[in-house]
């Protein structure tokens, strides 16, 4: 019961640190980018509506992760504030654990209102053009926002990891858009690659050193599904994605771990 | 950290308005260009997905957004290459984009690079399974530009597979290709009219107009050796014999300055050869 307190605890630190009202200005922020998205499709404006919606979120949902993170970890550690959050005795890992789900559920509570914002907006671009092939807004949509939400836990816990050991605020910024820009990416390359062998000299080399990061990454790419909700088709989700999901939640929970090995070794004097 | 990500969410606003009315501003106004660019930039696809945080789609996007509103100051011809380029790009970081596939046809097919617009159509073909408008643009090309009449029947029957709607139609021209009994010409002129009338785009009407005045020329060419070759009795050897004999009076216009070439026997679209893309 002692993770339901620190929980709550974090979450009104969040709702402190205005999470709501940086959560409205992202908000904001994806409602301009998809509206003047759609004025530039000639043939498909909900289809690029959606698709540049959820790209929006793929990408300010990790800003919100890592303001959270700072706010709820960074903080503690730079100002000694962990020494007061810790007067009353309990494990560490009640701590680290109370704000790592606070952390996920604001992160999912801006999944949920940027999902339902892009969607009303989907619809009502799509009511002044009919496309030949109209996007989906029911399941495939709800399958692409799980496989979403399954990027933003593996996040969630490299940028906790990263708030134990880093030594400036910034490099978890740094540390957690890098990570994530690399293992969204090495695998397309890898695919680019193949497909256009003229793209680079020496392709064999840079084919084998991405292949080598399949070993010490999660494939985030292959978690974005978005294509079956953008053509209505369930036929884009690959073949093995049971595996591709668990590796990625293992991914986390790999980084989960090594960051309470690290916080119970931890000296704050 | 409030202050910071609301200063941070209205730069990014104010660069998205920007770029928007900055667009506006840019089409509404009538810019000459004396001297066309001879080519521009286009970065890599892996390149690309490094710069929109892994992002193939969100890449996709932003290269055919700069396509919409770039392509029509480009003078036909000159930017082939940079078309060809971009659409390429487009279609190996999302082969599904409807858009990229579209406007390929209507630039690059008619505008003397129906190869390179078919690489492109193949790749959507492909990845929309359920579409049947790329495999008819694809046979389409293949029969008119090609003469590949098999292929092109191919194409139509798996067009024909894909619609319900125009099921019939497309099995009857996959039919009247086999048999030979169609005329390409007038087949073409009529695709190419309702492209034209059918786009709500002001721009890319203009430029499918110059598309229907170019393909009109080389009807009007076909039709002075059709009528030379029938009073005459002979075959028509060079394109002067036609001015030279009063069936035509100049050599139409070519609004694409592409031109048109006498081969075998035959008037045809001149095609463009793009530096370095050819192989």
């Amino acid at each position: 019961m002692q993770i339901i307190s620190d929980y709550k605890i974090a979450l009104n630190i969040a709702y402190r640190a205005r999470f709501l009202t940086i959560g409205f200005w992202l908000l904001l922020v994806l409602v301009t980018v998809v509206l003047i998205a759609a004025q530039f499709s000639g043939r498909q404006p909900a289809t690029v509506a959606l698709d540049i919606g959820i790209s929006a979120t793929r990408l300010l949902l990790p800003l919100l992760i890592v303001l959270l993170v700072q706010e709820l970890f960074t903080r503690e550690f730079d100002r000694r504030y962990i020494l007061a959050s810790m007067t009353y005795p309990r494990p560490r890992h009640h701590f680290f654990l109370g704000r790592l789900l606070a952390i996920f559920t604001c992160t999912m509570a801006g999944l949920v209102v940027m999902a339902v914002a892009i969607a009303i907006l989907v619809t009502i671009i799509g009511q002044n053009y009919h496309q030949a092939t109209p996007v989906s807004l029911g399941t495939h949509y709800i399958i692409t926002l799980i496989f979403i939400a399954i990027d933003l836990s593996t996040i969630i816990a490299v940028s906790a990891f990263l708030s134990l050991i880093a030594t400036t605020p910034s490099f978890i910024l740094i540390g957690s858009f890098g990570f994530l820009i690399v293992a969204r990416s090495y695998s397309t390359i890898i695919a680019l690659l193949e497909q256009k062998h003229a793209l680079v000299a020496k392709q064999q080399l840079y084919h084998d050193s991405l292949g080598f990061l399949g070993y010490i990454l999660p494939d985030l790419g292959a978690l974005d599904v978005r294509m079956t909700a953008l053509y209505n088709s369930i036929n884009f989700i690959p073949d093995n994605w049971p595996f591709i999901a668990i590796s990625s939640l293992a991914y986390g929970l790999f980084f989960i771990g090594l960051a309470l090995a690290i916080l119970h070794k931890k000296q704050f004097n | 950290m409030i202050k910071s990500i609301q200063w941070l969410a209205i730069s990014i606003i104010g660069a998205v308005l920007f770029i928007y009315f900055g667009k506006a501003v840019h089409l509404s106004t009538t810019i000459v260009i004396d001297t066309p660019p001879s080519d521009r930039v286009v970065i890599s696809a892996p390149i690309q997905l490094l710069m929109y945080g892994g992002d193939h789609f969100l890449a996709a996007n932003i290269e055919t957004m700069r396509l919409a509103t770039t392509a029509s100051t480009i003078e036909d011809g000159n930017g082939s290459s940079y078309l060809y380029r971009t659409h390429s790009l487009v279609a190996q970081l999302n082969p599904c984009h409807e858009d990229n596939y579209y406007f390929s046809t209507a630039f690059l097919t008619w505008g003397g690079s129906a190869d390179k617009a078919n690489e492109i159509l193949h790749l959507a073909g492909e990845c929309r399974h359920w579409d049947w408008i790329p495999p008819f643009f694809y046979a389409f090309n293949q029969y008119y530009f090609n003469r590949n009449s098999d292929v092109a029947v191919k194409y139509l029957n798996l067009a024909a597979q894909r619609s319900a709607d125009n099921h019939a139609s497309l099995t009857k021209t996959a039919i009247m290709i086999k048999t030979g009994s169609i005329n390409d010409d007038q087949m073409a002129l009529a695709y190419l009219t309702n492209e034209r009338d059918n786009a709500t785009d002001p721009n890319l009407r203009e430029l499918l107009d110059k598309r229907v005045t170019r393909l009109l020329g080389l009807i009007t060419l076909r039709n002075a050796q059709q009528r030379f070759e029938t009073e005459t009795g002979r075959l028509l050897k060079t394109t002067e014999e036609l001015i030279d004999t009063g069936y035509l009076q100049k050599i139409p216009n070519d609004p694409l300055k592409l031109g048109y070439s006498f081969i075998n026997g035959r008037f045809e679209f001149r095609t463009l050869r793009i530096k370095g893309m050819e192989k």
